[in-house]
């Protein structure tokens, strides 16, 4: 064997070993299809909004200028992945306020008012997670815009408040627009982030910030307003 | 040495399998808890029903005995014990029910010899408790078939019937708390595994209505419960469960340690006297508690306050169409998302 030889093979030998250490070292990303989210923050009702009110404030005479702390949970399809990412997504949530009934003189009763909602919305969104996929800057802007049916009841001591015949209890339909940014949490944990995914199929974590303005009075119609403009906090990670 | 030995080990594993009759208890007796049936004093003179199945081996030598004891199983019944059926080597009954009262259980022990303890059910004032027992002679020895002199208790599982006829401590209420339509009570003195009863009525007033105070509430309470009066006052008028008062009573139960009794169902301004029971796993109830009187008292929660503004919104109904519509958006999520494919 001539010593040419022998080079060309440890030449060859020396090629390949980078191959297959870039082939342990790179994870194989997992597909990313959607997401699931959840978030949390106050939700205050527009209910003293309402004209018929006339300038009286029932919610504020109740609960004062306290929000309820309203919790969801939402799941989102991607149908486009391109220059950032668009779907379909659809939340429901849960929210309680209580105070003490009033006594005619205005006094505090023994018996706890209640106001509960459970937002039910279902939207179209687009991210723009362009940029952080590409060139790495962390935050990704998204706006969604859904149709939002909000069951509610109100409560007087353990049982559904009915007065002058009318039972405390519906179901009000509006619609909602939502603008917030995300921090996408991979950059800080970039190995963790990886695992992440090759383990449990979770491509991207991240924290955000949104406002949302909803209009929940069945699209101007009479009755209680469900409307509310809030802020919220939450985690959503994308599978 | 070997063959005998197996041999012996033979005989002796057969004898081990020789074993005399059995007998299973079952019961559906009312009072029932795991093993123990326990008796009020109200229910003395009523019979608990058991049924029993004899299986195993033949009887042999005696007899076999099913009967209640205060003692232990496994002899053959005393004096003083309730014998319910006695079998012989001729007996091919193999099944039964055996009825018997705590009553009955009381006399046998007077039947004895030694004049037992001379209770019935109105002079036995502390707990007893009966052991349903079922006892025959063995086979055993040497060779495994021979009938033994002594008894062994043959009868599972172990029912005990016990007998309380001690009624609870007198209670107390404690607190009520005034609510809209309600009164929540606070009752003290209850024991562990009893039940808090709380009954209450509309007093009576001089004027044959009831207590009626002007509470902001729209449901005229005071005038249909037409009840004269003897004494001037808050009239102490028939002989409800609740003295003094007029109107149907309402009964409230709740289990022990669970919090307060809520009487709901209550008209705000009218004025209620309440008492209170407990009463035992038994069934004993104890004497009435000290009366109490509260009236409800109309409060506003949201709505209330709401409506009175002048607030349009009718709720009910309404809901029901959106519901079946946000039911069948999520159903159709659910769809969805089981239906969801992985790109790859």
């Amino acid at each position: 064997m001539s010593s040419r030889a022998v080079g060309l093979g440890v030449a060859a030998l020396l090629l390949a070993v980078p191959a297959v250490a870039q082939e342990v070292t790179i994870p194989t990303r997992s597909p990313r299809t959607g997401a699931v989210i959840f978030r949390g923050g106050g939700y205050k009702p527009r209910i003293d909004t309402e004209k018929a009110l006339n300038g009286a404030t029932p919610y504020k005479d109740t609960f004062g200028d306290a929000s309820l702390l309203l919790v969801e949970l939402e799941i989102q399809r991607f149908f486009y992945q391109g220059i950032g990412t668009a779907g379909l997504g659809l939340s429901a949530g849960y929210g309680e306020k209580y105070a003490d009934a009033k006594l005619e003189d205005g006094s505090a009763a023994a018996d706890k008012a209640a106001l509960k909602v459970l937002p039910i919305q279902l939207n179209g969104f687009y991210k723009f997670d362009y940029a952080a996929f590409r060139w790495g800057i962390p935050l990704v802007p998204y706006a969604k815009l859904g149709l939002v049916y909000s069951p509610w009841w109100m409560t007087k001591g353990s049982e559904t408040e009915i007065v002058e015949g009318s039972k405390a209890s519906g179901g009000k339909w509006g619609w909602a627009g939502t603008a917030g940014v995300s921090f996408l949490l991979d950059v800080l944990e970039p190995r963790f982030a990886r695992d992440f995914d090759s383990d449990l199929g979770v491509n991207h974590s991240y924290l955000f910030a949104e406002y949302t303005h909803a209009d929940v009075n069945n699209f101007g119609g009479k009755g209680l307003v469900l409307s509310s403009r809030r802020w919220m906090f939450g985690l959503a990670l994308d599978y | 040495m070997r063959l005998p030995f197996i041999g012996v080990l033979l005989f002796a594993s057969t004898a081990v399998a020789q074993t005399g009759p059995t007998v299973t208890f079952a019961t559906a007796a009312t009072g029932s808890t795991n093993l123990t049936v326990t008796v009020p004093k109200s229910e003395c003179d009523n019979a608990r029903r058991f049924t029993w199945q004899r299986g195993g081996g033949a009887i042999c030598g005696g007899s076999l005995f099913i009967y209640a004891t205060t003692g232990t199983c496994g002899s053959e019944p005393a004096a003083t014990d309730l014998r319910l059926e006695t079998f012989t080597n001729s007996s091919t009954t193999t099944s039964g029910t055996v009825n018997f009262s705590v009553a009955q259980l009381l006399a046998a022990r007077n039947t004895g010899t030694d004049g037992g303890t001379g209770t019935t059910c109105d002079t036995q004032t502390g707990e007893i408790s009966f052991n349903l027992c079922a006892s025959a002679r063995q086979v055993g020895g040497l060779y495994g078939t021979e009938c033994q002199t002594a008894y062994a208790n043959v009868g599972t599982p172990a029912f005990v019937l016990k007998y309380d006829p001690q009624p609870p401590a007198k209670p107390s209420i404690a607190t009520v708390i005034v609510r809209d339509s309600a009164l929540s009570v606070q009752v003290d003195g209850a024991e562990a595994d009893s039940t808090v009863a709380v009954e209450a009525a509309a007093v009576a007033l001089a004027d044959g209505g009831t207590g009626t105070e002007d509470a902001g509430t729209d449901v005229d309470a005071g005038t249909d419960l037409d009840a004269g009066t003897d004494d001037g006052g808050l009239g102490l008028v028939g002989a409800l469960a609740v003295e003094g008062t007029v109107g149907p009573v309402t009964r409230v139960t709740k289990a022990a340690g669970e919090g307060n009794v809520v009487v709901t169902g209550l008209t705000n301004g009218v004025t209620y006297r309440l008492q209170a029971t407990i009463i035992d796993a038994a069934g004993n109830e104890s004497a009435q508690s000290a009366a109490v009187e509260a009236t409800p008292v109309k409060s506003n929660g949201l709505f209330d306050a709401y409506k009175e503004a002048q607030g349009q919104e009718r709720g009910g109904c309404a809901a029901a169409g959106g519901g079946i519509a946000g039911g069948a958006v999520l159903a159709a999520l659910g769809i969805w998302l089981s239906s969801r494919r992985k790109v790859s």
